[in-house]
């Protein structure tokens, strides 16, 4: 059996846990199922947001009421019941377990194999954090450090309470309300997310991450993010976490904004490792996420890389807006299929500026019934004066009843820049794993040290501790798909 | 369906055909003019025409002109087979070559057999539209192990204004063993509206070599599609030279659905003033080791737009299969534009499957190395891209096609290519 089969299965499992672990009597403040205006306007104002907030969140909710589901990934699923969920429920008062001992073992046996510290695996497991494990101190540690030098790391809705200017000025003008329906519904009922700003001249000393954010409540599906480096600011945030995630929404629907201003730089990796279904899909959780950059200024720089191993079903197109002369953007992308799973992923690069430079390299790894699609836009625009391009599409199918397809689009209309793109698809040899097997690996590290060859380029541009738990992760993901 | 195509022909059309015309009517009006909201015509708006459905008044078609690719000739005029125009000579009686209506007339089972099993109708509105109208054409029958060693020149000429259309139909048969060697020459004057359709069936170890020019008149539209059929070891090596229209959007679907078969397609496009030039292709391999290449190479010039899609499709079962695909172009000069999507959808894993596209200018160093070696920048850009071109060219084994391709990228360099184009306006 695959062992997200099994992780599954304990998560599962553990939700039940949990389920038990509810404490009915306390009033839980959660709005009624479905979504109309007065949800939209319940959310704002249970977050206190100013009147202009509420009447975005409002246009943003009337015109995606006017809005078609985008039909045109290559992604089957259902029709989603809009109706049929929660748009509002504040902290539930559950009752946590209160350290590891209470933690189903199958679950901790993962996280070991992952490596992840201890303090780190009672946080992904839910062990009511304040009580047992001190990272408020931690965090607490870091904030002030960051506030001394200027840099703005909270939630959003606080930012929207002690920042406003700059969450007016910055919200939705890379993504904007009218976007896609996924993004617009996010606009008009976005709960929570992370706000980042770095101030001119400042280089972040630490790698962000919501982890380290205080009062860290469940993210919540509707998740929006906005990062801003100001005038030669740098900073690298890291979002999601290599062990699997418990939640309870099948659809999530985020958003995240980057902006870069002049010789600003800001890297954004992400690991995904949502519940994916069962075998068969079912259940698993909807990642339909807008993300986007806008290297603004000149000499700015956004870099994206994800690992996408998780959720059922994977949508999502981290970009760039290369508006600014000489500014540069990047996509690294790994992205593993299992089982029932389909991912739809890949990147926009949209050169604006003079001599922008964008660097795609994206693979694609297939397996099980699987659907893995690289879909990704190049455009020079006519402006777009000794623009460059190199794109880089790797697919890898394991097993004969997964698909691996590559769909760019290549847009060229400045004869001064230069476009390549290249992709190419294949399987682990059978001369490779020969190898492997004869030098006494087992079938199964064999092909993870393969298939861990082949997303090298991408994996070595995460951040250290990443980089080592997204290597294990590629293992764990694709065990049992061989053999 | 006009009034006037039923009375042409005198006799009764057998009823599978008038059910076929039927359907792809319903199809056509199902579907409607393809607009760029649909995925398959994104880049390339096709000016609607969909009144324009007689075909235009048959006026004196200069054939003159037209330099001869192969001994043997069938010409189509506004779509009708014209014997007066064709020279057929030294034809053994067991190849067929002649026009659709009549075999339509004489042998209608036979035209049966093969029409419209390849131009299927689902999702293609323009080939639904020519079998709407499907009335005549070209037929052409290769015998089992027969080689038509002799290149058949099939042109078809359009004529007329805005309110012309024209659907000619091409169906070709190469039966087990045959092999054929076949240049499809489109061109005309005036703005009339070419959608042509032609099929290609080759049965198991048919061999066909196959040129298509797509030379309209400036003010013409064009839209075809080629469809092919490939059977076990079938082989096929073609190549498209689109340079002329307004609008022209060739569209090439091959089912390799028979193992060992072998399919081989290269292109050139020029495009200057105000043209939009489409290559779409689809390669669908079904079968296991079918092998597929494609190079397709165009060069714009301002104001231009050139367009290339193309699909490869490897089915599950169609386990070692070979396939790549390449896409490169060359803008000349500010104002020009290229949209590439070439694109792979697999499901089968023992594949070897590539594709890559690029895009940018003449090489500046090179340019500066031709010019210090005294030869003038104007002769320097001309071989520059005769040499990009030429290597797709040189692999044209007609040799007669060849030479007119040759000669139709020099004139269309000396009509567009000067010291000029070069800076940037």
């Amino acid at each position: 059996m695959a062992a997200d089969t099994q992780t599954i299965e304990q998560v599962q499992a553990l939700g039940d846990q949990y389920k038990y672990g509810f404490v009915t009597d306390i009033d839980v403040d959660l709005a009624p199922k479905g979504l109309n205006e007065n949800i939209v306007r319940l959310i704002s104002e249970k977050k206190q947001e100013p009147a202009w907030l509420l009447e975005w969140r409002l246009r943003a909710y009337r015109h995606w009421l006017k809005m078609p589901e985008p039909k045109w990934a290559k992604v089957e699923f259902p029709p989603l019941d809009y109706q049929d969920a929660y748009y509002y429920a504040a902290p539930k008062l559950t009752e946590a377990p209160k350290s590891l001992d209470e933690i189903d073992p199958k679950l901790l046996e993962t996280y070991e194999k992952l490596g992840i510290p201890l303090k780190e695996q009672e946080v992904l497991a839910g062990v009511a954090v304040d009580a047992v494990f001190d990272s408020v101190s931690v965090a607490t540690t870091y904030k002030a450090k960051l506030e001394q030098m200027g840099i703005i790391f909270c939630s959003i809705s606080e930012a929207v309470q002690t920042h406003p200017e700059l969450v007016r000025k910055y919200l939705g003008s890379v993504v904007p309300y009218s976007d896609n329906k996924h993004a617009t519904l996010n606009s008009a009922v976005f709960t929570d997310g992370s706000f980042v700003y770095i101030p001119e001249g400042v280089r972040c000393p630490v790698e962000l991450s919501t982890y380290f954010r205080i009062n860290q409540e469940n993210t919540g599906q509707f998740e929006r993010t906005l990062i801003i480096a100001d005038r030669g600011a740098y900073v690298s945030y890291l979002e999601g976490c290599t062990a699997p995630m418990r939640d309870e929404h099948q659809l999530h629907a985020a958003v995240v904004e980057l902006v870069a201003l002049d010789d600003a730089e800001i890297k954004y990796s992400t690991v995904q490792n949502w519940y994916p279904g069962d075998e068969e899909g079912r259940g698993g959780i909807y990642n339909f996420v807008t993300k986007r950059g806008a290297c603004r200024g000149r000499n700015s720089k956004i870099s994206w890389t994800q690992v996408e191993t998780g959720s059922a079903i994977t949508w999502k197109y981290p970009s760039c807006i290369l508006q600014g002369d000489n500014s540069v953007g990047e996509f690294y992308s790994v992205a593993i299929t299992n089982n029932r799973q389909q991912a739809d992923t890949g990147t926009k690069m949209i050169h604006i500026g003079k001599n922008t430079t964008s660097r795609i390299i994206a693979k694609g790894i297939a397996a099980g019934r699987s659907d893995s699609t690289y879909r990704g836009l190049v455009r020079m625009q006519r402006g777009a004066q000794g623009a460059r391009n190199y794109t880089q599409c790797d697919s890898l199918l394991i097993g004969d009843k997964c698909g691996a397809h590559t769909v760019p689009y290549i847009e060229c209309g400045n004869p001064t820049a230069q476009v390549e793109h290249e992709a190419t698809t294949s399987r682990i040899s059978d001369d490779q794993l020969f190898y492997c097997l004869q030098r006494g690996l087992s079938s199964e590290d064999a092909v993870s040290l393969i298939v861990n060859g082949f997303c090298r380029e991408v994996l070595q541009t995460l951040p250290m501790e990443f980089a080592v738990e997204a290597q294990k992760l590629v293992g764990i993901s694709l065990e049992g798909s061989v053999g | 369906m006009s009034v006037m195509e039923t009375s042409a022909s005198g006799t009764a059309t057998p009823p599978w055909l008038t059910d076929l015309r039927a359907r792809a009517s319903e199809t056509y009006e199902a579907l409607g003019w393809p607009t760029q909201r649909v995925e398959d015509w994104r880049y390339t708006r096709l000016p609607e025409r969909k009144d324009a459905r007689g075909p235009g008044a048959a006026g004196a078609p200069e054939l003159g002109a037209i330099p001869a690719a192969g001994a043997n000739r069938a010409v189509l005029v506004n779509g009708r087979y014209r014997p007066d125009l064709s020279t057929l000579v030294d034809l053994p009686s067991a190849v067929q070559i002649g026009g659709l209506a009549d075999v339509l007339r004489h042998d209608p089972d036979l035209v049966e057999l093969y029409i419209g099993r390849l131009a299927r109708l689902p999702n293609m509105p323009m080939t639904a539209l020519n079998t709407s109208n499907l009335t005549d054409g070209i037929f052409v029958r290769v015998p089992a192990e027969y080689d038509l060693e002799q290149p058949l020149h099939l042109v078809s000429l359009g004529h007329g204004d805005d309110a012309a259309a024209q659907h000619p139909r091409i169906l070709v048969v190469l039966e087990e063993g045959a092999s054929a060697r076949i240049v499809e020459h489109h061109t005309g004057s005036g703005s009339y509206f070419t959608n042509a359709i032609s099929e290609f069936d080759l049965a198991d170890g048919a061999r066909l070599e196959h040129v298509k020019l797509q030379l309209e008149a400036p003010a013409a539209t064009h839209v075809a599609g080629n469809y092919l059929g490939l059977g076990p070891e079938a082989q096929y090596e073609g190549f498209v030279l689109q340079t002329g229209g307004t609008v022209g959007r060739n569209e090439v679907h091959a089912y390799l659905g028979s193992s060992e078969s072998d399919f081989t397609l290269n292109g050139v496009y020029l495009a200057a003033g105000r043209q939009v030039l489409d290559n779409t292709t689809r390669v669908q391999h079904a079968a296991p080791s079918s092998r597929s290449r494609q190079t397709f190479k165009g060069v714009l010039n301002a104001g231009a737009r050139g367009v290339f899609q193309g699909k490869v499709l490897v089915e599950r079962d169609a386990q070692q299969t070979d396939a790549h695909q390449l896409s490169r172009a060359v803008l000349l000069s500010s104002g020009a534009e290229v949209d590439a999507k070439p694109e792979l959808e697999i499901y089968a894993d023992d594949v070897r499957c590539s594709h890559g596209a690029t895009a940018g200018e003449l090489d500046e160093a090179a340019l500066f190395y031709l010019e210090s070696r005294g030869i003038p920048p104007t002769t320097a850009r001309h071989m520059l891209v005769e040499g990009f071109l030429g290597e797709t060219v040189d692999e044209i084994s007609i040799e007669p096609a060849k030479d007119l391709i040759r000669a139709e990228i020099r004139s269309w360099l000396e009509a567009n290519v000067d010291k000029k184009s070069r800076d940037p306006a």
